[in-house]
């Protein structure tokens, strides 16, 4: 199946994807947080009991929605295809080192996109920090980085991540006693169930058409001069900007921004993980939910990373505050690089000739 | 000098391999034909939009899940375009 004109499909999509956030935002959900994957998942691992960060607790239906949108249009446009092996342990780690770098500067690179799109111009650091991670990241592709082939699998590995992702729905629902809740804080704002789950589904649905990938679209940039994912960043940033102003949430500055920080250099040093972290998996925190729900085994891996990360990230308190960084998260960030451009430097494989 | 042929073997590997893999072979063929060999559909359009940006004449074919893309290089047309 192929779209007429796939550029404009991408950028409509990211339009309505940058809109839809900041309707999110004047619906309930934290600011300039209608749609943050790190930050979802964050409060997703709280609400699982993985760390005790009382205002961060909830099970975030929109991560939900993300993975079945994307498991409905892998069906419905029969791309669904369970395969996985491709070095998922190391996924893992790096899943694990993208959070930690994503919760130093308090968002993935969506955030960062609609922090922006919110007037915080902490989000341009945070976005400069991408892009540079991904610069570093397209170099070790440049010199034959890759975790290995995927292989195809029984049909049941790919439905592994989105049934345990269904779980969570039921717990959501059900709300029973373990399943931490926030009373108060950013984990106590949401829109209701329904109206997130949904919006994950549209999400998800539209993600999965259109590969959007907020790492990918540097990497693209740098490696092949593609601006096709860039184009989902630019309409994420102009459909949110757009709604933020009309919806009286617009306002332009560094300080006092909702969930932020103006610690420049970790902010820009802690995305710049994310930015590396999300290259060198193939993919940004939300295309790592996308592929799980195409079948993607390893891309499960990375998510059970991320989640874990968050984990590590508030009980080991790497994680930033509105307050600023942690002395912990500062070295953490340096660790995360510093691991991350290890396993860029230690998995190369030998190209072999072209020649058939 | 006959046209040669290559073959990219681009299954299961991540973005952007298979179509930094599918840049190399166009690059290290003079005149023929590179067949692309992806297991994904979101491969498969990175392949094609590589293609597309170089000006090369291409097809695709889709078979159990899999798609071959051939992607054929003219000498003297890419010549004419450096």
């Amino acid at each position: 199946m192929r779209i007429a004109s796939p550029k404009m499909f991408i950028l409509l999509s990211g339009l309505l994807i940058g809109a839809l956030s900041a309707l999110a935002v004047h619906g309930g959900n934290p600011g300039n947080m209608g749609l943050c994957v790190a930050c979802f998942l964050r409060d997703t691992s709280g609400a699982l009991g993985l760390h005790r960060a009382s205002p961060l607790q909830y099970i975030r239906p929109e991560v939900i929605g993300f993975v079945w949108g994307a498991l409905l249009a892998g069906f419905l446009f029969k791309e669904f295809r369970s395969r996985g092996g491709s070095a998922p342990l190391v996924r893992f780690v790096l899943g694990m080192l993208v959070m930690a770098g994503a919760l130093v500067f308090l968002g993935c690179p969506i955030r960062a996109t609609l922090r922006l799109a919110g007037g915080d111009l902490n989000g341009l650091t945070g976005l400069a920090g991408t892009a540079a991670g991904a610069l570093i990241g397209a170099l070790f592709i440049k010199r034959g980085f890759n975790l290995g082939r995927a292989a195809k699998m029984p049909a049941a590995a790919g439905w592994v991540t989105p049934l345990l992702i269904a779980g969570l729905l039921a717990l959501v629902l059900v709300r029973p006693a373990y399943i931490f809740f926030s009373e108060k804080g950013p984990g106590a704002m949401h829109l209701p169930v329904l109206l997130s789950l949904g919006l994950g589904l549209i999400v998800g649905f539209l993600a999965q058409r259109t590969r959007m990938c907020f790492t990918g679209a540097w990497r693209d940039l740098f490696l092949s001069k593609d601006s096709c994912l860039a184009l989902a960043v630019l309409g994420v940033l102009a459909g949110a900007f757009v709604l933020n102003l009309s919806l009286g949430q617009f306002r332009i500055g560094f300080a006092g921004q909702p969930l932020s920080h103006s610690d420049h250099l970790w902010n820009f040093l802690g995305m710049a993980v994310v930015g590396l972290g999300g290259v060198l998996l193939g993919g940004c925190p939300l295309r790592q939910l996308i592929r799980s729900g195409e079948g993607d085994a390893d891309a499960g891996a990375t998510i059970l990373g991320l989640l874990v990360g968050a984990a590590i990230a508030h009980n080991f308190a790497l994680a930033s505050s509105p307050a600023g960084t942690t002395p912990n998260g500062r070295i953490a960030v340096i660790i995360s690089l510093a691991l991350a451009s290890l396993i860029g430097l230690a998995f190369r494989e030998k190209v072999e000739p072209a020649r058939a | 000098m006959e046209p040669e042929e290559i073959t990219v073997d681009a299954r299961g590997l991540s973005c952007p391999m298979p179509q930094m893999r599918a840049v190399e072979a166009i690059k290290a063929l003079k005149r023929g034909v590179i067949y692309v060999l992806t297991d994904e559909q979101a491969a498969c359009e990175s392949v094609v939009r590589a293609a597309q940006t170089l000006e090369l004449a291409f097809s695709v074919e889709e078979e159990g899940g899999e798609q071959i893309v051939k992607i054929t290089k003219d000498e003297e047309l890419w010549l004419l375009r450096e």
